[in-house]
Formats: structure tokens, C-alpha cells, sequence
């Protein structure tokens, strides 16, 4: 192929992989074509915060080179991809999107960044966050907030805004993200993107800016849960740098995805989308629907009691707070008026809090894994919203609305259970509607695989944002 | 919903102290007013658990 420009869409990393590896697609057209599109509508989604325009092009080179010299990688060689930007990147500015870290340029690659190097991808740049991955968008920082592709008007979610932007409107094929309290799910959910996040301690965070060391989880973003099996091989593994990470063998992610539904039993948490903080009737009916495709697959489908969505809110807010507040303590002391205001007004509140309030939080933490696992007796996997309704206004929200409303992927950040979040329909206004499937400690591999069938089975990725066509549009004239 | 009855503004001022945190006056008064949601949240938390609920401290060994 010599027009990169005969895409009217752009491939999946799986569909990239196989033309490259048949080479019907160089990696420099591949990396051409996301640097045309980036250049055609980012103006307008500020996902890029960095675009190394320079080092995409040498390392799409390199690897055009060693392909053809038949030193193929793997599935990743040759594939765009953006970074987060709390991911260090060994000379690269890698910011939080901060003005704190504006001119912070690592000396290191976290070991993440450096394994997707390792696996060959092309790096195009850093992407847009919430103020080190907390708070949400907001316009008092050195650079604008990334929007949603489906409408700029509405947040894209985060705080892996930028990930879920710039693969929504395909001008990456994948990206990383980081997840505390549902920072990949949420984007994932409002772009209509597939986004995991792993058991804890299955990916190192190790050189990744940290928000909350015990809530922490880095994992991958993109178009299919397909790709993010692919991108999930080369981030997984052991890592002696990282205190949390788990000695455990690593399966084979994509090979997993063969597993049909069948006998597979599914618990859905109805619970979450009634009582207390009901969800939307649109997203009830979506995930209530995806059941039934399930069934149809051959799932058995059953409710599962979990403890009380509630029950986890206070526990999550008590000790996420907390531990940021650590990380940033002492520069909050000295620069506080260099943050922004949305990272303040989340942070700050943890000066309220006791060592006694943080001892109980642990405890109950504790309690409510045990309760979890009880619950998750006897079945393979739960699916539950990841998200009450769609994507929200970029502006003019209620401040207060972190406060009342708890998140329905915080449960899993506090029990550090893998999940595989996936577009399950969308609204009347065609906004997408997100699922989590959650699966038991390092079933990494069954969850993505259900949440794969599932998307096989839909018609969901056939769907792409405005901005996409528009970049399409833009980029084939 | 109306926003919950707070904290003791004086306590708010105390736990800043205590952190090293210098707010300007409308910052404590934005602080003191969602000072209510997290009264609110440790309450639902609550302090009555079994005594043997305890964070337990873990080693990483190789298997004998």
C-alpha cells in the first residue's frame, strides 16, 4: 500500500498487526496517516499535550526497516500508540498536566513505557490528563482539557481523558492509561473506547506518577478489548521496582479471547443500578440488555449480591485522598496556588481527615474484599454499569456531584479486581453507554474474554464520533 | 439536595494548620462548606468493627 490516505477508517491494532506483518501497511504510512489526523481535528479535542512528531516518524522508520529485514517483534511492531502523561518518558516532558511539572523532563522510561518501546510501538506523544490524574477537566492549567469526540461540549471522562479522546477519534490505535478510582473505565464509558484495568499488581506502576499507591492500576485503552489483550502481553509482568507487583504467570491474553460463553456464569450486580443512586433507565436497560446477548451466547445469567455501592464510596474517598495527599503534601505546603483548582478542591479535603479515619478506612477496605469474594462464589465474571448515565458537560456541572454520588469502579479499585470496560449502546442523543466486566483476582484473561464476546456480538465498533469522520474527511482530501 | 451541615469551622482551620496548609480565606470557606460530605462519609463509615479487622502485614517468600 502506498496512500495511507485509502483508509476512510483506521485499522484496529489486530487489523494494523496483520497488514504489517503481510506488508500490505508500512509503519511510517500507519504513523503518517495518526500524525494527518492529529494534525486535522486535535485543535479541537486537546488529547495531545506533546506530539513527538520527530521520534514517531524515526521509529516508524526503524521499524519498517527491521520488518522488512524480517526482524518482525511481534503484534505491536510498527503500531501508533500515545502515553498518558504521568507515564515517564526517559527525556520527553512528561508533565500531569501539571504546572507543577511543566518542565519535568524524567531521566528514566517508567517500565511500561519502556516494554511498549521494547514491543515496537511508535511513540506520537503525550497525552492529556486530569491534574495528576484527579479532579477533572479543567481550564486554570498550562494546557486546555481534552473533549469528547462524540461532543466536544461534554467531558471525555479521566482522568485518562486524552487516551480515551485520541483512540476514539482514531488518531492512535492505542494508549495507556492509569485507573485510582475509574480513570480508564470512565473515559472508556464516555468515548466508547474498551479500556482494562488489571488486577493490581499485575502491571508495574513503576516510574508512573502516582495518585494512590494502594489504589493504583496502569493497564491499556482502545478501539476493541482484541487490542487491549494485545497491548495488556507486552505491559504485564513481574517487576522488583514496584512494590505491589505480583509474581505471577502471565497467560496468553489474545489466545484467551477464543473462549466461547458457554456454562460461563454471569453475575449481574442490579443492585448498583437501583436503590440508593439509581443509573440512568438508558444505561439499566443497555446493561440489562448486554445480559440477555450474554445469555444468548450461552452465559448463565444471575444477580449477585454485592455489599452496598455506598458502602465502598467512604472507603475509597478516605484513602484515596489520603495517599495523594502524602504524594503531594509537601509541595501543596510550598506551591499550593500552582495546582489547579479542581486538584485542590479534591485533594485538600483530606486534611480533615484523622490517622483513625485512614485505620478505619483500611479495615473496612478489608472487609468489603471479603465480602466481595463471598459474593463472587460460583460465578465467573460480573457486569455492572461503569458510569450512571453518558458523558457530562465540560462545564457548568454541580461541584458537588463527586460528593453525592459514588462511583460505581471505585469497588474495584478497593478490591484491586480486573476489569474490561466496553461500549454497550448508546443513548437517544447517541452518546455511548459503558459496562464493566469484573473478573476474580488475576482472571484478567476471562474478563476480557466475555467482554470480547460480548463486543463480537454487537454492533457497537461499527460506530465512530463526529470527529472521527471528520478527521477521515480532512485527512482524505 | 441542599449541602450537609458542616464542620466546626474552627477544626477545618486546625486540620490546616496541622497539614502546613496556608488557604486564603475564600479557599477555607469553600473547604468549610463540603466539610458536611465528609462528615457525612466517615460516619457512613463508622468505627464499630470486629477487633480482629486488621490491615495484616504480608511477606512475599518463595514457596519451600
Amino acid at each position: 500500500m502506498n496512500d495511507a490516505t485509502r483508509f476512510e477508517t483506521v485499522p484496529t491494532i489486530a487489523e494494523a498487526s496483520r497488514l504489517i506483518e503481510t506488508r500490505a501497511l508500512s509503519p511510517v504510512e500507519l504513523t503518517e496517516l495518526c500524525l494527518k489526523r492529529i494534525g486535522a481535528v486535535d485543535a479541537r479535542l486537546n488529547s495531545f499535550l506533546l506530539v513527538t512528531e520527530t521520534l514517531a516518524r524515526k521509529t516508524a522508520k526503524r521499524a519498517e526497516a527491521e520488518i522488512a529485514a524480517g526482524r518482525r517483534r511481534g503484534p505491536l511492531h510498527g503500531i501508533p500508540i500515545g502515553l498518558k502523561d504521568i507515564y515517564s518518558t526517559k527525556g520527553i516532558r512528561t508533565t500531569a498536566h501539571s504546572k507543577v511539572l511543566a518542565e519535568h523532563v524524567p531521566d528514566k522510561d517508567a517500565v511500561v513505557t519502556a516494554k511498549l518501546a521494547k514491543a515496537g510501538t511508535v511513540l506520537l506523544g503525550k497525552l492529556s490528563t486530569h491534574e495528576f490524574a484527579i479532579g477533572g477537566p479543567s481550564f486554570d492549567l498550562p494546557w486546555p482539557p481534552a473533549r469528547n469526540p462524540w461532543n466536544t461540549e461534554l467531558s471525555p471522562g479521566g482522568s485518562s481523558s486524552g487516551s480515551g479522546a485520541a483512540i476514539a477519534a482514531g488518531l492512535v490505535l492505542g494508549a495507556t492509561g492509569s485507573d485510582t478510582g475509574g480513570s480508564i473505565r470512565s473515559p472508556a464509558t464516555f468515548c466508547a473506547i474498551a479500556g482494562v484495568k488489571p488486577t493490581y499488581g499485575l502491571v508495574s506502576r513503576s516510574g508512573i506518577l502516582p495518585l494512590a499507591f494502594t489504589l493504583d492500576h496502569a493497564g491499556p485503552m482502545a478501539w476493541t478489548v482484541e487490542d487491549c489483550a494485545i497491548l495488556l502481553q507486552a505491559m504485564a509482568g513481574h517487576d522488583k521496582a514496584d512494590p505491589g507487583s505480583a509474581k505471577v504467570k502471565i497467560p496468553d491474553f489474545r489466545a484467551a479471547l477464543r473462549q466461547d460463553l458457554k456454562g460461563v456464569r454471569v453475575g449481574v450486580i442490579n443492585r448498583w443500578h437501583e436503590g440508593e443512586h439509581p443509573v440512568e433507565p438508558e444505561m439499566k436497560q443497555a446493561v440489562e440488555a448486554a445480559a440477555e446477548t450474554m445469555r444468548g451466547l450461552g452465559a448463565e445469567i444471575r444477580d449477585v449480591a454485592m455489599p452496598g455501592l455506598a458502602d465502598f464510596a467512604p472507603a475509597g474517598r478516605v484513602i484515596i485522598l489520603t495517599e495523594a495527599f502524602a504524594v503531594h503534601q509537601k509541595t501543596l505546603q510550598s506551591r499550593y496556588n500552582d495546582y489547579g483548582e479542581r486538584f485542590r478542591a479534591s485533594v485538600t479535603p483530606a486534611a480533615l481527615f484523622s490517622a483513625a479515619d485512614h485505620m478505619q478506612a483500611i479495615r473496612a477496605r478489608r472487609q468489603l474484599i471479603e465480602r466481595t469474594a463471598e459474593a463472587m462464589a460460583g460465578i465467573d465474571v460480573m457486569v455492572v454499569a461503569a458510569a450512571p448515565g453518558p458523558a457530562t458537560k465540560m462545564v457548568g456541572f454541580d461541584p458537588d456531584a463527586a460528593f453525592k454520588r459514588p462511583l460505581l469502579t471505585m469497588p474495584f479499585n478497593l478490591t484491586g479486581l480486573p476489569v474490561a470496560t466496553v461500549c454497550c449502546g448508546f443513548t437517544g442523543s447517541n452518546l455511548p453507554l459503558g459496562m464493566q466486566v469484573v473478573g476474580h483476582p488475576f482472571g484478567d484473561a476471562t474478563a476480557m474474554a466475555v467482554a470480547h464476546a460480548y463486543e463480537r456480538a454487537t454492533s457497537w465498533r461499527s460506530r465512530r464520533p463526529p470527529l472521527f469522520a471528520e478527521a477521515s474527511a480532512q485527512t482524505a482530501r | 439536595m441542599s449541602t450537609p451541615e458542616p464542620m466546626p469551622r474552627a477544626h477545618v482551620e486546625v486540620c490546616l494548620e496541622r497539614a502546613g496548609l496556608k488557604l486564603s480565606p475564600d479557599q477555607v470557606d469553600e473547604l468549610h462548606r463540603v466539610s458536611g460530605y465528609l462528615r457525612q462519609a466517615l460516619e457512613r463509615l463508622g468505627s464499630d468493627r470486629p477487633m480482629e479487622i486488621e490491615p495484616a502485614l504480608t511477606f512475599k517468600v518463595a514457596a519451600p
